[in-house]
């Protein structure tokens, strides 16, 4: 290498440490990511105390906010301050209480605290004393000694850890092994390794007696075990490839009662008494239970079903308000011994055996269009689907294997919208698109007119807002069979205090909206769930209206490794007033900005920056991350004029702008609500977005 | 069927094919084969063999008396005979054949037909063996990617319509004169009466020259697509037993599709497989210049088949002391009988114990297991120890080696499938090999373990096996990767050509690919949306085409019947693979773990059962596959079978009549320790383990799941990185490296004098002298001292200064001893 050549290499080395230094220049102000519960599990009918671990201080965390029903969480105010003002909270002890009733299972949870609401931490349910784990239980010789039943909490907290408990059982004795790790994941923003745990049963000389990796599709072992000796035996937990991380908690539920896995039929209906048959581990006594189904909504619920000992552990069953029918007896594993059914149905059955294919009839006429949609993973159905129609011919017409809901792929199938192309009978043909099959393989296949219908995606998880700002919340919308309308938003479940002003989503191809949220200058900290919801009026081709309505799925935001915007989907939407933070205010030129086709117009954007804060912020009127587009609420045709802007705003800077441009054949737009954000990042993805009043931008027709 | 009644078989189905009359007129004691024959059409020639009498149960032992023989035509007009016993067809008529040897005779009548004043030939038939004989159609010559001096030809004339053309039509015809054959560049040039840089490959004149101009003469005649193939090849004798010195004309028969069948004896290539042991002329003329079992490769048009010859090592041998455990034993000592070998007589109870532990779980056995094995006087202890170290014993707590057992060979499958991280990720990696050493542990049967990789589907990360479609990414990987694991069969050089050595066609190259043509993946979200997992999936379409024809290929097994499944075709090829009738997929296994557990497979290399590639003792690999098949696939069952053996059992300390067999078991074969278990070893004797990456101390090398691991002493001694699913890739050869690494490299060294170790824990618990000595050399050797050895420990400890010292002296002498780096 010359000299110019070292030179230009130093230069360029210079530039990349200055432009990392910038990207660092992160927020002052970060709400909390939760991390880990230690322990991870509460025993049904306790109060126990659980060390939450976060990125970002949890100091001053005020309430704590628990799905479903049943539990509580508190935080004592001398637990969240820090003994070191500097130093953030990044641990936390939170009390949960859960009733008797509680229902077991996962919950989600979150803190608020003045800088904001957290993201969801999980902590489990368990009908057993839970056992911590010790410090030092790394091998065979230093085994923990358990006594079952029990939900024994742990971590495999480091690389190579491999954990070991050691538990006596009597000969003849039957256990059901329950891990919960890497489910417990998922919905963590910023845990960019996750666990792949195995379990291993050991004689007590450490030889193998049984392996458990994922059981059926899920990321988690379990198994059954009868010990045919009495004796001491030991249970290994270890991530498969040894790797560790203080965040990744398990819990292992350690029992002689049976694991109810899934159920057949999958599919019930409303107050009905129903005849279900229990499949999983240790249901060999009880294998049917007689059940009044409760009064509840269409979808997939969770539900401890009646036994004879008392309950199962939470099952998923699908509640329909469709006509069922069952696959019958009779051979309908070819398409000319297929079932018949009328539409619409809800067929109930099951891959029965390896290679198994179930056959379904139907008559339709030209043109009709009709959805055919398989529940069975979502509702824990081993079952990974592919379905067909074939003609009578039997000429496969249309397959489908997975769907697509939202920001995310599932394993059911849907086939949606198919018209028929004559009058005739059509097959609908079910298998394992593995070609596994048995009792864990029931299925539930929703065949139905195709309706116009939309669902509505949310962007993020949480809103914060500070008092005397304003907040932007995007709602994204999927259009279903040939629905084209225009969707008003509405926002329900505010606190006192917050204003909103809903827009709405363009008809054709509008495809996002946004609600501005404003909080009163005097605005109190508090925090609430809330809800968001679309509603239209479908016209149908006989001129005649249909209402249609949805409720919003908020979407957890994930941290990619690499720096990439992931979602997973979560229960909860969670709006909160925190403190003032890096950015007291957006305000604008104008609110009201009117384009011409081909017309371009200038917004003069100015913050107001809270004293010391000189945090980088970018302005938008998109939700941007890297190249991709969450959300574009501006009318179609209307671009940010990304080459005429300032939009980055260093420093101390505290004025910019961006420049609208309506593309010279813009279609004519009434009025559409619209927002300038203003980005603060907390770390390479999440980011605090502060957002103006509304603006209202408008397309006028070509010819005025 | 045994050998000899298979001798006597081929020779009496050419007979009764070849004479409409039957058997030979024969004078007593001399045979000629065949006894009567017809040449049918210009230029067809026959191979007589004549042999001392046709003794029944003995044949292989038969003197061939052609190369003696005086032949003589009563019509030289309708049949020309060489010297060598060659009948050439000239005109149309009958004739005899007078065949005159050591004072006998016999006559064979001939009948000539079909002998035109125009002769006719064609290219499949006649010209393309004689470009595949002369060397022409080899990629050294004009069949290399570019062809030779402008012509180019398909290696081995698998596309014999290009061929054609490159002869006959391309380069303005230049090379045939269609005018003046005698004058075509065709046949200049291989007879060198113009230059030709491959040199004189015809002879001029002769019955090849002859086909050529005929052929010419004919306008060069293109192939025919329903030209008949040859299906089937029958070389005679298939053995022969004889002394040092023996001759052997063979004699080749061809059966085509048609049902045709010629004598293609002078157009059949010959390869001697064992320089050492024979030789053998372009004419099939076989002599035998050493002691042993050598065969002769034999191949025309495709097809392949061998002559074993046999040359014992001694006349008399003496077995009585030979008392068999099983039919291993029965087997082997009738090889022994016939080869004058008499084996080394049985190892001793260290050397067995040591022996077995190392080949059945990869273990040296503790100095205690040891001290227990020698002082033990129960009966038949050695099949007890082995039932134990499987696991099979009938007292369930003695079953205490599964994990090992599991794990060791778990290694060597790991190995074959190719498991590695970086081909599936970590997760992926830790999936199969789970699903492997859980497969060893549970003893599945081996063909439901082919049956699940076969067919696997699924996740990646819970289904292990799914991840062998990983590994090998694409059809063609498949079909190779698949019938080198549990065939055999090398078919990888089907894919560009007809296979050189084997059977095997693109057609079946392609075939065999086609059942794997539409696996694919997909993404899954289960894991998380990070967790990366994929699905493994079968597609409703996806074809494979042969490149030569550009047709759609149906998924066909090698040697069998094309067949389809509506959802997944592979099922119906592990129903075919894993089948009880399939011998060639018992024959592969029950060949590895022979070779794994005696140290040289009955065929070599282990996993390249070519016809073409005898087995040493056919029988035996037969009954073996039987036994394994017959047994359920049992793994466990197959290396107890193997290990109970007398064979098995044999020191390996060749003696002097048995010192120049290295392929037939008389002695145990001395194999290095592999790196895994010889670490391992080393762990154990100083009781220092080793810390592999990302891994707890106390792994062992045996339980590593990855194929590569930053440690310089496994790569080293040869753990392979799993870029092959060839067993060639262990390397089984010790090397200066691995000699100086374990005498002067730090590893050992290290290990013995550590604090921790065993050394300094005997020396500090201050046990007497001899005991410490007794224990290394048990901990090492597993045998103990002899008399000499304690003498000269206690000379040089007296004159040692420090007495550790010289017990980490000795330990390092004792880890450097061939006793100890060798399983013997």
């Amino acid at each position: 290498m010359n000299t110019c050549q070292k030179s230009f290499g130093l230069v360029i080395a210079a530039t990349l440490i200055e432009i990392c230094s910038d990207q660092l220049l992160l927020a002052q102000t970060a709400y909390p990511m939760l991390m880990s519960t230690k322990p991870v599990a509460v025993q049904v009918g306790t109060t126990a105390e659980a060390v939450v671990g976060s990125r970002y201080s949890l100091a001053g965390a005020y309430q704590v906010l628990v799905s479903g029903q049943g539990v509580k969480g508190e935080v004592e105010a001398r637990e969240a301050k820090s003994e070191d003002a500097k130093k953030p909270l990044e641990k936390l002890k939170v009390k949960f209480a859960v009733a008797k009733d509680a229902q077991p299972g996962v919950r989600d949870f979150r803190i608020a605290t003045p800088t904001g609401v957290s993201t969801v931490g999980q902590v489990v349910v368990v009908l057993d004393p839970v056992i911590a784990e010790a410090a030092g239980n790394d091998t065979v010789e230093k085994a923990q000694e358990i006594t079952l039943p029990a939900a024994v909490c742990g971590a495999i907290e480091k690389n190579e850890d491999v954990d070991y408990f050691r538990f006596h059982v009597n000969a003849g004795e039957v256990l059901t092994f329950r891990c919960r790790c890497a489910r417990l994941e998922d919905r963590i923003h910023d845990l960019q390794t996750h666990a792949d745990p195995i379990m291993t049963l050991r004689r007590a000389d450490g030889s193998t007696l049984a392996l458990a990796e994922n059981r059926h599709y899920l990321a988690d072992p379990s198994l059954a075990s009868r010990f045919d000796q009495t004796g001491d035996y030991l249970l290994e937990v270890r991530d498969i490839r040894y790797q560790g991380n203080q965040y990744w908690e398990y819990c292992l539920e350690i029992s002689g009662r049976p694991l109810v896995e899934t159920v057949y039929p999958l599919t019930v209906a409303a107050k009905q008494t129903e005849s279900l048959e229990l499949v999983g581990e240790l249901v060999g006594n009880e294998p049917v239970t007689r059940w009044p189904v409760p009064t509840l909504t269409p979808g997939i619920h969770a539900f401890e079903l009646p036994l004879v000992s008392g309950v199962t552990n939470p099952v998923s069953v699908v509640v329909s308000d469709l006509p069922l029918v069952r696959e019958t007896d009779a051979a309908n594993d070819l398409v000319l011994g297929a079932q018949l059914v009328a539409v619409p149905s809800g067929i109930n059955g099951r891959i029965d055996r390896e290679a198994d294919v179930d056959c379904f009839v139907f008559e339709a006429k030209k043109g009709e269009a009709l959805s055919v949609e398989v529940v069975a993973r979502r509702a824990q159905s081993a079952l990974d689907a592919t379905i067909r129609i074939i003609d009578e011919k039997g000429k496969q017409l249309v397959l489908n294997d997975d769907l697509r809901l939202g920001k995310r792929n599932h394993a059911d199938s849907w086939i949606e919208n198919w018209a028929a192309p004559a009058d005739g009978k059509y097959v609908i043909e079910i298998r394992d698109v593995h070609l596994r099959g048995g009792a864990m393989y029931p299925y539930f296949i929703k065949l139905t007119r195709s309706e116009p219908y939309f669902e509505l995606y949310l962007d993020s998880d949480k809103t914060l807002v500070t008092p005397g700002g304003s907040a932007a919340l995007f709602v994204r919308i999927e259009r279903k069979n040939g629905f084209t309308g225009e969707v008003q938003l509405a926002v329900d479940g505010l606190p006192s205090g917050i204003m909103a002003s809903c827009g709405k989503i363009l008809a054709d191809k509008g495809q996002d909206g946004c609600i501005v949220l404003a909080a009163d200058a005097d605005a109190n900290l508090q925090v609430a769930n809330i809800r968001i919801t679309g509603t239209a009026v479908n016209k149908t081709a006989a001129s005649s209206e249909q209402n249609l309505a949805a409720v919003a799925t908020s979407y957890q935001e994930i941290y990619l490794p690499g720096g990439g915007r992931g979602h997973w989907p979560v229960a909860t939407h969670t709006l909160a007033v925190a403190d003032p933070a890096d950015i007291r205010g957006v305000s604008l030129s104008t609110y009201d900005v009117t384009l011409k086709p081909g017309e371009s117009k200038k917004i003069e954007i100015t913050i107001d920056r809270s004293p010391g804060i000189n945090v980088n912020v970018t302005l938008d009127m998109l939700m941007r991350h890297l190249n991709t587009t969450y959300a574009n609420t501006l009318p179609p045709g209307v671009t940010v004029n990304d080459k005429d802007a300032k939009s980055l705003l260093s420093g101390n800077a505290s004025e910019g702008y961006l420049t609208l441009t309506a593309a010279k054949d813009a279609p004519p737009c009434e009025e559409q609500q619209c927002v300038v954000v203003a980005h603060v990042a907390l770390n390479f993805v999440m980011k605090w977005t502060y957002a103006s009043r509304p603006v209202t931008v408008r397309v006028l027709p070509k010819d005025n | 069927m045994r050998v000899c009644s298979r001798l006597i078989n081929a020779f009496f189905v050419f007979a009764v094919v070849a004479s409409a009359a039957g058997r030979a007129d024969a004078e007593p004691g001399v045979a000629v084969s065949p006894a009567k024959l017809e040449l049918a059409g210009n230029f067809s020639r026959a191979q007589l063999l004549v042999a001392k009498g046709v003794k029944e149960g003995a044949a292989a032992q038969n003197d061939d008396l052609t190369g003696r023989a005086i032949y003589q035509s009563s019509d030289t007009a309708v049949v020309a005979v060489t010297p060598a016993g060659e009948l050439l067809a000239k005109g149309n008529g009958e004739a005899v054949v007078t065949v005159a040897v050591d004072g006998e005779s016999v006559n064979v009548p001939v009948t000539v037909r079909g002998v035109e004043s125009q002769p006719l030939a064609g290219f499949t038939r006649d010209i393309r063996p004689i470009l595949n004989k002369a060397g022409c159609a080899m990629a050294a010559c004009h069949a290399a990617q570019h062809g030779k001096g402008g012509f180019k030809l398909s290696v081995f004339g698998f596309e014999p319509e290009k061929d054609r053309d490159a002869m006959a039509r391309d380069a303005l015809s230049r090379r045939a004169d269609f005018v003046e054959p005698e004058k075509s560049l065709l046949v200049l040039k291989p007879t060198m009466q113009t230059p030709h840089a491959g040199g004189k490959r015809l002879e001029k004149g002769s019955v090849d020259y002859q086909i050529f101009l005929a052929w010419i003469a004919a306008g060069a005649p293109a192939p025919k697509k329903d030209d008949a193939e040859v299906v089937k090849l029958e070389v005679s004798p298939p053995q022969r037993v004889g002394r040092a010195g023996l001759t052997q004309q063979l004699q080749v028969l061809a059966t085509y599709s048609d049902g045709a069948r010629r004598d293609v004896t002078a157009s059949a290539k010959y390869d001697s497989l064992d320089d050492g042991v024979v030789r053998v002329t372009p004419a099939g003329y076989v002599t035998a210049i050493g002691k042993g079992q050598g065969a002769v490769m034999v191949r025309y048009e495709g097809q392949a088949g061998i002559s074993l010859i046999v040359v014992p090592y001694a006349e008399q041998v003496n077995l009585a002391e030979w008392k068999s455990q099983n039919f291993i034993d029965e087997l082997a000592v009738v090889k022994f009988r016939e080869l004058g070998i008499e084996p080394s007589p049985l190892c001793d109870d260290a050397t067995f114990v040591r022996r077995a532990y190392l080949d059945a779980i990869g273990t040296l056995p503790t100095a205690e297991e040891t001290r227990a094995f020698l002082a033990s006087e129960e009966a038949e202890k050695r099949v007890k120890l082995v039932d134990r170290l499987l696991g099979l014993s009938s007292e369930a707590s003695e079953n205490k080696f599964n994990d090992a057992y599991a794990a060791w060979w778990a290694l060597k499958w790991s190995d074959l499938l190719r498991n590695n991280s970086t081909d599936l990720g970590e997760q992926g990696m830790w999936a199969m090999h789970n699903w492997i050493r859980q497969s060893l542990l549970a003893n599945k049967s081996f063909d439901k373990f082919v049956r699940e990789l076969i067919t696997a589907r699924g996740s990646i990360y819970t289904n292990g096996p799914a991840n062998y479609y990983r590994v090998h990414k694409d059809s063609s990987m498949l079909a190779e990767a698949t019938a080198q694991l549990f065939l055999g069969v090398r078919i990888e050089c089907a894919k560009c050509h007809h296979h050189p050595f084997e059977k095997y066609s693109q057609d079946d190259y392609y075939g065999l690919a086609a059942f794997f043509a539409r696996t694919g993946t997909k993404n899954s979200e289960e894991f998380g949306l990070f967790g990366r997992e994929q699905a493994v999936i079968v597609r409703d379409s996806g074809d494979v085409k042969s490149p030569r024809t550009n047709q759609v290929l149906q998924p066909r097994p090698l040697d069998g019947k094309t067949v389809d499944h509506p959802f997944d075709r592979r099922i119906p090829l592990a129903d075919w693979l894993t089948d009880k009738h399939n011998e060639q997929f018992a024959r592969s296994v029950a060949n590895r773990y022979v070779g794994y557990l005696l140290g040289r497979g009955l065929v070599e290399p282990i996993d390249d059962l070519r016809s073409t590639n005898p087995a040493t003792n056919p029988p035996l690999l037969d009954a073996l596959a039987r036994h394994f098949a017959e047994g359920g696939f049992d793994l466990k069952q197959l290396i107890r079978v193997i290990m109970t053996s007398r064979l098995y059992q044999l020191d390996s300390q060749p003696t002097e009549a048995n010192a120049a067999d290295d392929k037939f078991y008389s002695h145990f074969e001395v194999k290095r320790m592999p790196a895994e278990a010889l670490i391992d070893a080393i762990d154990r004797v100083t009781e220092i383990p080793t810390k592999y990456r990302n891994l707890p101390l106390g792994t062992r090398a045996i339980e590593l799941p990855d194929a590569e691991y930053p440690d310089y002493f496994l790569n080293t001694f040869a753990k392979p990185r799993r870029a092959s699913v060839c067993e060639c890739e262990r390397a089984p050869d010790p090397s200066l490296a691995q000699a100086l690494h374990t005498l002067n490299g730090d590893v050992v060294a290290l290990k013995i004098k550590d604090a921790k170790g065993r050394v300094s824990k005997l020396v500090t618990a201050k046990k007497p002298q001899d005991e410490i000595v007794e224990e290394l050399y048990l901990a090492a050797l597993s045998r103990l001292p002899s008399d000499e050895e304690r003498q000269a420990s206690r000379e040089l400890l007296a004159d040692s200064k420090s007495e550790t010292e010289f017990y980490q002296d000795l330990l390092w002498a004792l880890l450097n001893s061939k006793q100890f780096l060798f399983v013997r």
